[in-house]
């Protein structure tokens, strides 16, 4: 029986590439079954870009930080999987076909990634951060990922209390627990760097990745199991 | 200490001298960036009482360290990084082991002892590299051996790491090739730019930098004197050439004369910067990036090098550093930024804008958030049956 995909994207202040992230949706040669914007507080008109989008269900919030936002829009949604995808950020056409397909005919496999290359939005300069930037790399950013359902109701929600890498804590979580992630070798995803990135505020980000490392190494140790 | 620190333990070769040699410069600076990132850092060398010329200054070196808030741990109670490892081990959350020599000794023990810490080996250099380059130039087939040798360690301490460390993207490929399957991150020199850069008019003459100790930096200064300087002396007649740098050995003394001053130890290196108008780094064998090269761009200083001196650094030749491949090229090279203040100019500012771009520490400070986040990720596996090549 084919998987049904809910695609959640959460957003803050998202009027000047929310669009194209969508038309990115609506050009899916594997249609998702339901579309969710999260608006977590915007101040601008990211309610009106997602009203051109008739199919797309709008949920908003107070401003809570993008873990929050995900879960949110997780919690509202009703697909097998769920597809994760920043405002900012572009798939593929191909996108979900090749992730859920391979997630239809791999039962043991929770999640799935996929390539993805930085481009520079014109006109912005490249952040001191960027590393990568028209190189194809292995991702399991959220922009890249497919997850089962029942992956979030094992490993739990996104930890809120990581202001900048809700992500990177969510996934080094299931990683600890085991569940087994592969990435897709194909380029399916456009992550699209600029100015207004949240990743810049570096010392802050350092702090929470800091604390995701040392949760996990514990974490391990506790287990008995030597890190990876 | 917070309970939410995370602790590293490093294990060098000695005490680390940063007013002495590149590769103790870029320790210190990455221990400072692991402090400012609120990690509680032990440095423990496997010398504790440092050898010579090193022991000289081991008192002023140790309280560099603990000025810059990293704890010493060794002592009366446990002298020895096996005592240390054996006692408090388990302290541990990471530990990084620099070189293939101390790595190679201590990665059982650190095992062994830290159960469950992350293992980082920091290569500084890619010393098999490095070895087998100085025995192609030697044609000494002992040297080659060494270097097989060097090379079948390094490359067995890098698969049973948690993750390798090296300071260029050029290197980091080098052993992705070796072995797709050692996770490998770049960390490379640290260095922030001048701030003032004294004009072109006020400077005159050639530079060299280099920690004798380090035998490449001893060839490198013999070889520019006999074979090159002669012909820049045809083009510049009178030009001075300045060799700077600890321990010089005795044959870079003797190259001492009316045109050539070789200086040893410089504590301040920065008039010596400030006062020549070409840097030159002759180099004909090493490995790693040449942390001279980058303290010579980031003072502003324009340089003139060997294809090996500018290996790994992300320098356009031509645009940021002057690259001379064979003998015939060095003095027409350092003619035109000695004589030409358009061109010393340009090479100037782009220089200062390239460590600006890849290795001041605001840029380091990313990187080594990366590492760490990609030490807490892991690998990204591709689909079985398909291959994906790098990481997150």
């Amino acid at each position: 029986m084919p998987l049904t995909v809910s695609v959640v994207i959460a957003t803050c202040n998202g009027e000047r590439f929310l669009a194209q992230a969508l038309d990115s949706v609506a050009a899916q040669t594997r249609p998702p079954t339901e579309i969710l914007v999260v608006d977590d507080g915007s101040a601008d008109g990211t309610r009106a870009v997602v009203a051109g989008y008739p199919d797309v269900r709008w949920l908003s919030q107070t401003n809570q930080g993008p873990g929050s936002a995900r879960n949110a829009g997780v919690a509202a949604s009703g697909g097998d999987l769920v597809a994760l995808l920043d405002q900012d950020d572009l798939w593929e056409p191909a996108k979900l076909e090749r992730q859920v397909a391979y997630l239809e005919g791999h039962a043991e496999v929770g999640f799935v990634g996929a390539l993805r290359m930085e481009f520079l939005e014109p006109g912005d300069a490249p952040p001191v951060w960027v590393r990568h930037l028209g190189v194809e790399v292995p991702s399991c950013e959220p922009s890249a990922l497919v997850v089962r359902r029942a992956v979030f109701d094992r490993v739990g929600p996104f930890d809120a209390s990581y202001r900048f890498s809700s992500d990177v804590e969510w996934l080094v979580r299931a990683r600890d627990m085991g569940i087994k992630d592969v990435v897709i070798p194909e380029l399916l995803v456009r992550r699209r760097v600029h100015a207004g990135n949240d990743t810049h505020a570096a010392h802050a980000a350092a702090g929470e990745v800091r604390r995701i490392l040392l949760s996990s190494i514990r974490r391990k140790r506790q287990q008995g199991r030597s890190p990876e | 200490m917070r309970r939410d620190a995370m602790r590293i333990l490093v294990i060098d070769a000695r005490v680390v001298t940063p007013d002495r040699d590149g590769g103790s410069l870029r320790m210190l600076r990455l221990l400072t960036i692991l402090k400012g990132l609120g990690c509680h850092v032990a440095f423990a060398p496997d010398f504790p009482r440092s050898f010579p010329p090193f022991s000289d200054s081991l008192d002023r070196d140790e309280a560099r360290l603990r000025d810059a808030g990293i704890d010493l741990p060794l002592g009366p109670a446990a002298p020895t990084v096996e005592a240390h490892l054996e006692a408090d081990g388990r302290r541990y959350d990471v530990v990084l082991m620099t070189g293939v020599h101390v790595a190679s000794k201590y990665l059982g023990r650190v095992r062994r002892h830290a159960p469950g810490a992350v293992v980082v080996f920091d290569t500084i250099d890619l010393h098999f590299l490095r070895e087998y380059r100085a025995a192609r130039l030697t044609g000494q087939v002992r040297r080659l051996q060494f270097a097989l040798k060097v090379k079948r360690v390094e490359l067995a301490v890098a698969r049973a790491a948690d993750v390798t460390l090296v300071v260029s993207e050029r290197e980091r490929e080098l052993l992705g090739r070796e072995d797709p399957a050692i996770r490998v991150s770049v960390i490379p020199n640290i260095h922030d730019v001048a701030a003032s850069v004294p004009p072109f008019a006020s400077r005159a003459g050639l530079l060299y930098l280099g920690a004798f100790t380090f035998d490449p930096n001893a060839d490198a200064v013999t070889w520019f004197v006999r074979d090159i300087l002669p012909s820049v002396r045809a083009r510049l007649p009178g030009i001075r050439f300045t060799i700077a740098g600890a321990d010089p050995t005795d044959e870079v003394k003797a190259l001492a004369g009316d045109e050539v001053t070789v200086t040893g130890y410089v504590p301040d290196l920065a008039p010596l910067f400030a006062a020549h108008r070409v840097f030159v780094a002759p180099l004909r064998y090493g490995a790693g990036i040449k942390g001279k090269l980058l303290s010579s761009m980031a003072e502003g200083l324009p340089a003139v090098v060997s294809p090996i001196a500018v290996e790994g650094i992300a320098a356009t030749p031509g645009q940021d550093v002057l690259v001379a491949g064979h003998g015939t090229d060095w003095a027409g090279h350092i003619a035109r930024v000695h004589e030409d203040e358009a061109v010393w100019t340009r090479l100037s500012d782009n220089g200062q804008a390239l460590v600006r771009r890849h290795y001041s520490t605001e840029v380091v400070e990313h990187l080594v958030v990366g590492l760490l986040q990609d030490i807490a990720v892991g690998s990204m596996r591709p689909a079985p049956g398909a291959c994906a090549e790098g990481r997150a």
